[in-house]
């Protein structure tokens, strides 16, 4: 008989301080926005009251006949925020015609760049970094096109001109008037944490004065579509680690932090909220989609992104897992979590897509600022849908409704991908 | 400044110059795609050549640069999505309708267990996944890089660059280069040493990121850019020529276009420095 999922111990009340390393990159600012939330805050709410926005696809997003319930964002992708910026910082270009995928990504780095105290005439005058991960919104998805293309029409080709146009990372410099390094990262779901972690080499190595680091990506039929062809896909709300999980939802949103040398924070008067301090990014070599199934990459990343921060695994109080929800996955990472977390060491271990959904390309940068809001905050809630216990799985994560104070300030958001990638960053919230 | 990196391997894949690589490979590449197929055979070639040193599997960096990445197999996904409905989409062709399988592909066949970041943009790709490599490698974070760029041939931005009037031009054919990055006291004599490496894009209309209108570099002035991927054929193919030559002049390769302009700064190694490691 399936046991209810047990809280972990966590009775452990340790309070480190750390130095900030040369390598670090100082958080200023964060921003995001999902089907959880229009900011940090409503997301910080909305998960703590477990109040999860997941239903079957709206019907302004697109139309289906598959049962797959999703987490949608809201119908309009660019906040009061975002439309602030946006409208403030370009005049000749309509917020209606670029992606929702980049409307996302601007409402989330409005948000951040507000919490930064960073204004556009200050950023213009800097080398601005920005580096973002996504999958959906570097793909031609416009069907509409392709289906009157391979009919012999001649089809408008505004659609394709739309897609020459939405590289995020040059969309945004577009819209905030910026110049300095830009990437765009498509490693598939770990996409955002490789991003995270370029902008801090970004930092580190003085690439640029300060940069713009995260995810964004919107809903689409397409993916949707793949998911369901993979069977991946739950026709229930997702249930990471649980027992009865059986597979993900897909979600959209963005998640963005805006980096900077803490010294260059200091001089402006702002106190980071924190820093990333470690990063590790290494490969299974195993199969297509399936993850090795003991987790081999993501150990090596985790063990990567420790050492990057000085840092060993009795310091860090949450792990934001992957934890999609699938079989394959929540087994090959509660595998590798089992061998690199000692007996003695109680760390949460939390996934939150069961109240984002899996937002693909904006998981890892999503799922880092939900993270420093937790180590923030210094408590996290558990995961929304975990109420069983899997027998299977090796370890034991916070299930949902139980709270954990989070004895240290330190914590760690781990992504996995198509194709075998693995991302780990470890990021510090300040005392 | 960045530490140097020296290119010790490079590789230019078609499908006719790699028929010896693609049939080894056949088994594990069957459902892989053109894409997919052309950066595994240039990456496999350019790691073959590169100079043996003991590594383990997790030291060497996958990076990859892509302007339109699957975007055919993405259509060919969708043309099941239409003929065959929803729920009856072929899963093979979804996961190789991902930017990065290539890369997954690259990792698994030659076991390189390193980060393999796959980087898109329709600027110039190649440049962005050097840079990201060399990042990498100044940071300890790998001691090997494989960098590879790689482009699809599709019928549909073929047409869409014929019916915007550029017919001197052609859409991305499906070739891929790679390269090898080491540590400079790792290359032969000769070899070229990468100093410098400056991107500057800038906003632009979009069909010249498809036209590559006004796209020119002063290493090959004669040639005319027809695709995100030329920039690489002509700095691989620059770079092998100057391996053939004894110069140890600084030798820069500056690209301008209408979405921006980049520069690379590469040196020739001389002699002193193999005999550092003898």
């Amino acid at each position: 008989m399936a046991q209810p999922a047990q809280s972990p111990n966590h009775s452990i009340t340790k309070k480190r301080a750390y130095k900030n390393t040369k390598s670090s990159a100082a958080i200023t600012g964060m921003g995001c926005i999902s089907a959880a939330g229009t900011d940090t805050e409503s997301h910080w709410i909305n998960i703590n009251k477990g109040t999860a926005c997941c239903s079957s696809v709206p019907d302004w997003l697109f139309s289906t006949k598959l049962s797959y319930p999703v987490f949608a964002a809201p119908p309009e992708a660019l906040s009061p925020t975002g439309r602030d910026l946006f409208e403030s910082a370009v005049q000749s270009l309509l917020f209606s015609t670029v992606s929702r995928t980049v409307n996302l990504a601007v409402s989330a780095v409005a948000e951040a760049l507000n919490q930064a105290e960073i204004g556009l005439q200050y950023l213009r005058e800097k080398k601005v970094g920005i580096a973002l991960g996504t999958t959906v919104g570097c793909t031609f998805n416009n069907e509409d096109f392709y289906e009157q293309w391979r009919s012999g029409k001649k089809p408008d080709l505004a659609p394709i001109f739309h897609y020459l146009s939405g590289n995020l990372a040059q969309a945004l410099h577009g819209i905030l008037g910026t110049q300095g390094p830009s990437a765009v990262v498509t490693n598939a779901c770990a996409s955002g944490t490789d991003a995270i972690g370029l902008a801090k080499g970004w930092i580190a190595s003085g690439a640029c004065d300060l940069a713009v680091a995260g995810g964004a990506d919107e809903l689409s039929r397409i993916a949707y579509n793949g998911f369901a062809g993979l069977q991946l896909s739950d026709t229930e709300p997702c249930r990471p680690f649980d027992r009865h999980r059986k597979g993900l939802n897909l979600g959209e949103g963005a998640g963005l932090l805006v980096l900077e040398e803490e010294g260059q924070a200091l001089e402006r008067g702002i106190t980071p909220l924190g820093w990333v301090r470690g990063y590790g990014s290494a490969s299974d070599a195993w199969h297509p989609t399936a993850p090795h199934p003991e987790g081999r990459g993501l150990k090596c990343a985790f063990g990567q992104a420790l050492a990057d921060a000085g840092i060993s695994i009795q310091d860090v109080a949450i792990i934001n897992a992957h934890g999609t929800g699938t079989k394959a996955n929540d087994l090959a990472e509660a595998n590798a979590l089992s061998k690199l977390l000692p007996e003695s060491c109680h760390v949460a271990i939390v996934s939150t897509k069961g109240m984002t959904g899996h937002t693909l390309g904006a998981a890892g940068g999503l799922e880092a600022v939900l993270t420093l809001l937790a180590l923030r905050q210094g408590v996290t809630p558990g995961t929304h849908g975990y109420l069983l216990s899997d027998p299977q799985l090796p370890v034991n994560p916070v299930p949902q409704g139980i709270f954990v104070p989070l004895p240290t300030r330190i914590g760690i958001s781990q992504s996995l991908a198509f194709g075998g990638g693995n991302a780990v960053l470890v990021i510090e919230a300040r005392p | 400044m960045r530490q140097e990196v020296a290119v010790t391997a490079m590789s230019v894949s078609t499908n006719k110059d790699n028929e010896s690589v693609l049939a080894s490979l056949k088994r594990p590449l069957r459902r892989a795609d053109g894409l997919t197929t052309q950066a595994v055979a240039a990456a496999v070639q350019a790691m073959a050549n590169a100079p043996s040193r003991e590594l383990a599997p997790v030291e060497v960096g996958i990076f990859v640069g892509t302007a339109f990445g699957p975007l055919e197999t993405n259509f060919r996904f969708l043309d099941t999505l239409f003929n065959d409905g929803e729920g009856q989409t072929s899963p093979t062709l979804f996961s190789h309708s991902v930017h990065n399988m290539s890369a997954g592909y690259i990792s698994r066949l030659l076991d390189l267990r390193g980060p393999a970041l796959t980087m898109t943009t329709f600027a110039w790709p190649f440049l962005s996944a050097l840079d990201t490599a060399w990042q990498f490698m100044a940071q300890k974070k790998i001691r090997r890089a494989l960098v590879t760029a790689v482009e699809a041939k599709s019928a549909v931005l073929e047409d869409a660059i014929e019916r915007i009037g550029a017919s001197d031009h052609s859409a991305p054919i499906e070739k891929a280069v790679a390269c090898v990055l080491d540590p400079v006291e790792w290359a032969p004599t000769g070899y070229p040493v990468l100093q410098d490496l400056e991107i500057s894009e800038r906003p632009c209309a979009p069909q010249n990121l498809l036209t590559r209108k006004e796209e020119t570099w002063t290493f090959q002035p004669s040639q005319c850019s027809t695709g995100p991927l030329d920039h690489a054929l002509a700095i691989i193919r620059a770079l092998m020529d100057l391996r053939s030559t004894s110069a140890d002049d600084i030798l820069t390769f500056n690209i301008t276009s209408l979405f921006g302009n980049a520069r690379l700064t590469w040196r020739i190694k001389e002699e002193i420095n193999i005999k550092s490691i003898n």
